[in-house]
């Protein structure tokens, strides 16, 4: 038992050692793609653009009681409601820390949060497969693919990436309070964090219908209610979302302003085949785009299904869906970001060869120093 | 074992506690509590611009124009309506919205002003606060100029919404909208 204790910290420091080799190295990348191009900005400028100026007015300047006209909605109903609030605290507490260096603080903590996440998902992935070599691969094509310098500059992605790993970590250890604290912050990050409810009612039921002898919905609902932690840890996940919904209906008087805000971006709910469809037949070139990523996406959540990672596979359909419902924009980034379906695109990459493992990570990470130097030059097709 | 116990029973009262403060939040939610403009176009979605959260402040007596020299006049605009055109503004759809705050609370006159009407069996009921006040078109028209009475308590807190539920609105091949009658001028006024 002390051997094998000894061989699993031995194994968790690599891990530990490659999430922060793979970002130190990534973000050397990063950093050179910045100098290389020439836009005349300052590093931090270069990285920190579009919705990066909500979040630093929220952390500067907290919610506002009316809507705001920044320079992209001239019609002046856009306001900072819509992004939650949980980055821009860290934000804060960074400001007042580093206020003369708050960019490249903030860019630096992204960084050690992304570094974070990418250790437990390493331990996550090692316990499913138990082999360190498939961990210490997903860490490293995780750090240089596409859209991996959302992981470093102001936006909620490395946080939230960091809670939803967190999440399953926990859930998969039945860490039960602690895994609701992580859902907690989670549902204070984002819109969709409060849907990891639906990992873990999937989780219970089909532990319960494996271990149950005769299973039965009393059965199924009596033996949940016989765990106190689970039912803590379950209710404690929406606390950051309603947390914010008090807090909104006692600023504004609406307690949905986050919800009904979304009307300046011209998203109301709809339905999410609609969506695409409409992308399909009438969409630019960039709705195209978007909706190849939503296919890939679609093809993770299969491959989830398939490998019988009931939770995770719920969780990306859901984390999949609610965007689609509201508008095509920014697929990729929440694809990359929510971490569950860049895991499910990799399932059952420890069958690979060395060779076509070698295939992958290059076009990753060709795809990883397109999209950057794309994002430092301006692209706004990468929001 | 007893220490167990009593943390069972701390984790169930402290999740009793959270659903009970989910529940009143969400009650909370879904009352809201704002001004009309932001219900009307954020929630209802039926204010057609956002104007701030004094737009539809009124000054008895004065015309409400329907024209494209007074674009501040689709701030207190619903559904409902087309484009601004030189002298009038077509109704557009089965019904159109207009709203106004800061009325007295007694009761007072409506006047709408029509250039002309789509066709010969166009009517529309007029509404203030779903509260039915008269019916108008081309049968009843004398020189344009309709006048309803706005009963005092129909009136909530000073806000009015006025609605003009159109009948037989029509398209034509050449032109899609569902044009009912041309407005020219709207106006609230003592009786």
């Amino acid at each position: 038992l002390m051997i094998a204790e000894k061989e699993l910290g031995m194994k968790n420091r690599q891990l530990l050692f490659s999430a922060f080799a793979a970002v130190f190295l990534s973000r050397l990348v990063l950093l050179c793609i910045c100098m290389l191009a020439d836009t005349g900005l300052s590093t931090a400028e270069e990285l920190n653009r579009w919705d990066n100026e909500w979040y630093c007015g929220i952390a500067t300047g907290g919610y506002s009681l009316e809507p705001m006209v920044p320079n992209q909605h001239p019609a002046g109903d856009a306001a900072n409601w819509a992004f939650f609030p949980l980055f821009p605290l860290l934000l804060r507490v960074i400001a007042c820390l580093a206020p003369a260096n708050f960019a490249e603080a903030s860019m630096l903590v992204n960084s050690l949060l992304f570094t974070m996440g990418l250790y437990l998902t390493g331990v996550y992935i090692l316990k499913g497969t138990k082999n360190i070599s498939h961990a210490l691969y997903f860490q490293w094509i995780y750090a240089f693919g596409p859209y991996n310098h959302y992981f470093s500059v102001q936006y909620t992605e490395s946080l939230y990436f960091l809670l939803v790993i967190g999440f399953f970590v926990c859930m998969r250890e039945r860490r039960y309070i602690l895994m609701g604290a992580m859902g907690a912050l989670c549902s204070a990050a984002r819109n969709t964090g409060v849907f990891l409810v639906i990992a873990i009612a999937v989780h219970y039921i089909v532990g319960y219908l494996e271990e149950g002898e005769h299973p039965s919905l009393y059965g199924l609902i009596a033996g949940a209610f016989r765990q106190p932690t689970l039912i803590f840890g379950v209710v404690l996940i929406p606390l950051g979302l309603f947390l914010y919904i008090a807090f909104l209906h006692d600023l504004l008087g609406d307690g949905l302003a986050f919800i009904h805000v979304q009307r300046a971006w011209g998203g109301g709910m709809h339905n999410p085949i609609k969506t695409v469809v409409n992308g399909l037949l009438y969409g630019a070139a960039y709705d195209h785009y978007c909706i190849f990523f939503a296919g890939l996406w679609l093809i993770s959540i299969l491959k989830l299904f398939r490998e019988k990672a009931w939770p995770e596979a719920a969780c990306c359909t859901v984390y999949l869906l609610i965007p689609l419902a509201v508008r095509l924009q920014s697929i990729p980034r929440y694809m990359i970001g929510s971490f569950l379906p860049a895991l499910g695109l990799l399932c059952g990459y420890e069958h690979w060869n060395r060779t076509r493992k070698i295939l992958v990570f290059a076009v990753a990470s060709f795809g990883g120093i397109f999209f950057s130097y794309h994002w430092v030059t301006g692209a706004g097709w990468l929001c | 074992m007893r220490m167990k116990k009593v943390t069972a029973a701390f984790l169930y009262a402290a999740s009793l506690f959270l659903m009970l403060f989910y529940l009143f939040t969400l009650y909370e939610a879904l009352h809201p509590e704002t001004t009309h403009e932001y219900r009307n176009y954020y929630i209802t979605q039926t204010a057609r611009k956002w104007s701030g959260n004094s737009a539809y402040e009124y000054e008895l007596g004065t015309p409400v124009l329907f024209n494209s020299a007074n674009e501040e006049t689709c701030h207190r605009m619903g559904g409902g309506w087309s484009w601004m055109e030189e002298t009038h503004c077509w109704t557009d759809g089965a019904s159109s919205e207009l709203y106004f705050e800061g009325l007295p609370e007694q009761d007072l006159n409506l006047y709408i002003h029509v250039l002309l009407f789509r066709s010969g069996a166009y009517s529309a009921n007029i509404y203030v606060n779903d509260t039915f006040v008269g019916e108008m078109g081309p049968q009843i028209m004398l020189n344009g100029e309709f006048c309803f009475k706005i009963p005092s308590d129909c009136l909530d807190d000073g806000y009015a919404q006025v609605r003009i539920d159109h009948n037989n609105p029509e398209a034509t091949e050449e032109d899609y909208r569902l044009l009912g009658a041309q407005v020219a001028w709207v106006k609230i006024d003592d009786c």
